[in-house]
């Protein structure tokens, strides 16, 4: 049984403290998929506090079946596009890949090839289209299955292998 | 809490129509539900239906989506179900139940323990005063009572968005102010959504309206900013009886009402213009009004 | 680029300086957690709704059933003593590929009750929607259909089938019928359902009549593969159907 199903089950017990480790167990990764998706650090650290308490309203109804994590993303999805619609933001897009991501390295050769090689990857990721981006983003950014991601996007997991495929091959054209 | 409807359209096949073999049920409707009674009025055929059975879970959108609590209802599946009481427009009974046996059938499928459905029914039998007949075959209650277990089944699960398809369909005038006391109290801090084509129904309790046609919400707001729309149009005219085909026919004018009155004359009451009819009278658009203009 | 390339593209540092926000999210997480006093809702599982369905439908289903399995065992009985002749023995076969898609067909009434009553609808929008009322039915009705598969197997025993000829000429057509009836009852509305699952019931009789007819065994023959596959098929078509009815992908042309 995974953690959280563990966890979910206790919680269901009456034990409420078993939220604070679930939060704490997924929120690096929500943070990071909301600073994919969002303009800056600020309304990333929003829409990942925004998830959370989504997910608390029902977490004690919601039975997962196993699919707590593609729950949780899809939440973090809505919640991210919601606040962008909300503040009038351009749509949803990596244009703005957020530099905040990547801390500035120190002043070494290896830290300026790595900060060029993200410039690159920014520019290179707003080319592809949003599915395949997304898709990107959740395998190698996320370090998601595709199982997982087929459960997050509601699309086949033979059509995540494919779109997949053809993201990477697009990459390298443009990398 | 809120219920957001964003662009949500719904087609059909209809393979019967050769010309048109895609039928628009619903067709591009967005709106913002919040906590009050909300009236959806349309005509028979207008969508009203199929978009409370989007909003219930039963049938999904072709396009667009609904989110409770900023969540697809679809993503909530049985969560979302859990907090909807649903009255169908046409619903029945399996004929071997009694009201309490039914009652229980229903608490079990909306997943209720023994002990909650068992305290949840004495209280709702009381409230829609049918204690007497618990025990009853609900197929020898008459219509309105029937309609009573009907909304007694909606409320079982205390539910925090409560739909309502047509609820007063076959009730007679004292059933249907019960009913609209029962509505008031129950949507404090609930959202009420009520479809119907009979105004009245909702023109009093409804804190905000929709107007629905061929598929589109055409207007909403609240009754008094829907028949500000209206305001100066409405008029009440008293005809000989033997002019009313002329009137009827009369391309300017949208005659609303008819009373019968002495002397063989008739009370019109119609949307148009004042001059339309010799001695017309201004009168107070009402919702029935509204509804009768755009229809 | 390989895999491992792409990923440490896209590494991020771990320490991103996020522990304050995270203690925030933590203490409000909580404070709505209290505010909606989430605890344990003392719900009912599936296997408690099954129990309840008992007392409210297991009993009526199983009644009906054994009223049609009662009218086939008076219908046999009738027919077939223990001297028959050669020609009733030859019909043997071909009588019991018509009870099997008879119990079949008395699925049909039971499965369009919910239509019938305009129960459907409401049922659908609930907690347990589909799964707890045509599932659970579903389940009663498979047993009930074992049991009376089994009676009239015992009953034929004594008459001089071999075991194979019986099991192929109750399974095969029962089967047929089954997942025929499971894939209308998905693909048409209710008008149709009835009807169309009668006539395909009779089919899967007719299904059975040709596969006895050219004689059955369960020597490792063609014909013995060939009606074990058709077996394993017809289980995986109610496997599968089963799945989309309980996955909510199958009801939108029942509601009118």
């Amino acid at each position: 049984m995974a953690r959280e199903d563990e966890l979910i089950r206790q919680l269901k017990e009456g034990r409420r403290e078993c939220l604070d480790e679930l939060v704490e167990l997924y929120y690096p990764a929500i943070l990071r998929y909301c600073m994919w998706h969002m303009p800056d650090k600020e309304s990333a650290q929003d829409a990942t506090q925004e998830t959370f308490l989504k997910l608390v309203r029902f977490i004690d109804r919601y039975s997962h079946k196993g699919q707590f994590k593609a729950f949780l993303y899809k939440i973090a999805a809505n919640t991210c596009i919601d606040i962008l619609r909300r503040n009038t933001s351009p749509e949803l897009s990596l244009d703005a890949f957020p530099n905040q991501l990547f801390p500035s390295d120190s002043f070494t050769e290896h830290g300026f090839e790595a900060a060029e090689n993200r410039q690159q990857l920014a520019a290179a990721m707003s080319r592809l289209e949003p599915m395949q981006r997304e898709i990107v983003l959740l395998r190698y950014g996320q370090e998601l299955s595709l199982k997982e991601i087929s459960a997050i996007t509601d699309l086949p997991l033979r059509t995540v292998q494919t779109r997949l495929r053809r993201a990477l091959k697009k990459l390298n054209t443009f990398i | 809490m809120e219920i957001i409807l964003e662009h949500v359209t719904k087609y059909f096949k209809d393979k019967s129509n050769k010309s048109h073999p895609v039928k628009k049920a619903v067709q591009d409707v967005s709106l913002h539900l919040t906590p009050g009674v909300w009236g959806l009025l349309g005509a028979n055929g207008s969508g009203k239906t199929t978009l409370m059975r989007m909003v219930c879970g039963i049938m999904k959108p072709t396009a667009g989506r609904i989110c409770y609590d900023g969540i697809d209802i679809e993503q909530l599946d049985d969560a979302y179900r859990d907090i909807i009481g649903y009255l169908p427009q046409e619903f029945g009974f399996y004929p071997e139940f009694t009201v309490q046996q039914y009652l229980e059938y229903i608490s079990a499928l909306k997943g209720m323990s023994d002990s909650l459905a068992k305290e949840r029914i004495d209280e709702l039998l009381a409230k829609v005063s049918l204690e007497e007949v618990r025990r009853k075959k609900i197929t020898k209650l008459s219509g309105g009572m029937k309609r009573r277990v009907g909304i007694a089944q909606a409320l079982l699960n205390d539910p925090k968005f409560l739909v309502l398809d047509e609820p007063t369909s076959g009730l007679d005038p004292a059933e249907r102010v019960r009913f609209r006391n029962l509505l008031s109290e129950f949507a404090k801090d609930r959202i009420v959504l009520i479809s119907t084509h009979i105004v009245s129904d909702v023109e009093y309790i409804a804190t905000q309206n929709a107007i629905m046609k061929s598929g589109e919400i055409l207007h909403t707001g609240t009754t008094q900013e829907l028949v500000s729309r209206i305001h100066g149009k409405v008029f009440q005219a008293m005809i000989p009886q033997q002019e009313l085909p002329m009137w009827e026919s009369e391309p300017n004018i949208q005659i609303v009402n008819l009373r019968n009155e002495e002397d063989s004359r008739l009370c019109l009451r119609y949307l148009g213009r004042q001059t339309d009819i010799p001695g017309a009278v201004p009168q107070n658009p009402t919702l029935e009004d509204l509804y009768l203009y755009l229809k | 680029m390989q895999p491992e390339q792409w990923k440490d593209l896209f590494a991020i540092e771990k320490n991103s300086g996020y522990e304050t926000h995270l203690k925030e999210t933590v203490m409000l997480v909580r404070r709505e957690a209290d505010r909606l006093n989430i605890s344990v809702r003392p719900a009912l599982t599936f296997i408690g709704l099954i129990k309840k369905q008992f007392q409210f439908f297991a009993w009526k289903i199983w009644l009906f059933q054994g009223m049609v399995l009662a009218a086939l065992c008076s219908l046999f009985f009738t027919t077939y003593t223990v001297n028959i002749s050669q020609w009733l023995a030859d019909t043997l076969p071909k009588f019991l590929c018509l009870c099997s898609a008879v119990i079949a067909m008395s699925s049909i009434p039971i499965l369009k009750r919910a239509f019938r009553y305009q129960m459907f609808e409401l049922e659908q929008s609930t907690h347990f929607s589909i799964n707890g009322s045509l599932l659970s039915q579903l389940l009663f009705i498979g047993i009930g259909d074992v049991l009376m598969l089994t009676v009239m197997t015992v009953i034929v025993a004594g008459y001089g089938l071999t075991l194979s000829v019986t099991i192929v000429s109750l399974l095969i057509p029962f089967m047929t019928a089954m997942s025929s009836c499971l894939m209308l009852w998905i693909r048409t509305t209710p008008s149709y359902f009835q009807t169309m699952g009668v006539l395909f019931c009779l089919l899967s009789s007719w299904l059975g009549y040709i596969i006895v007819d050219t004689g059955v065994t369960l020597q490792p023959t063609a014909q013995t593969y060939l009606w074990i596959g058709w077996l394993l098929l017809c289980a995986g078509i109610l496997y599968h159907e089963y799945r989309r009815i309980a996955h909510h992908n199958a009801t939108e042309n029942k509601l009118s």
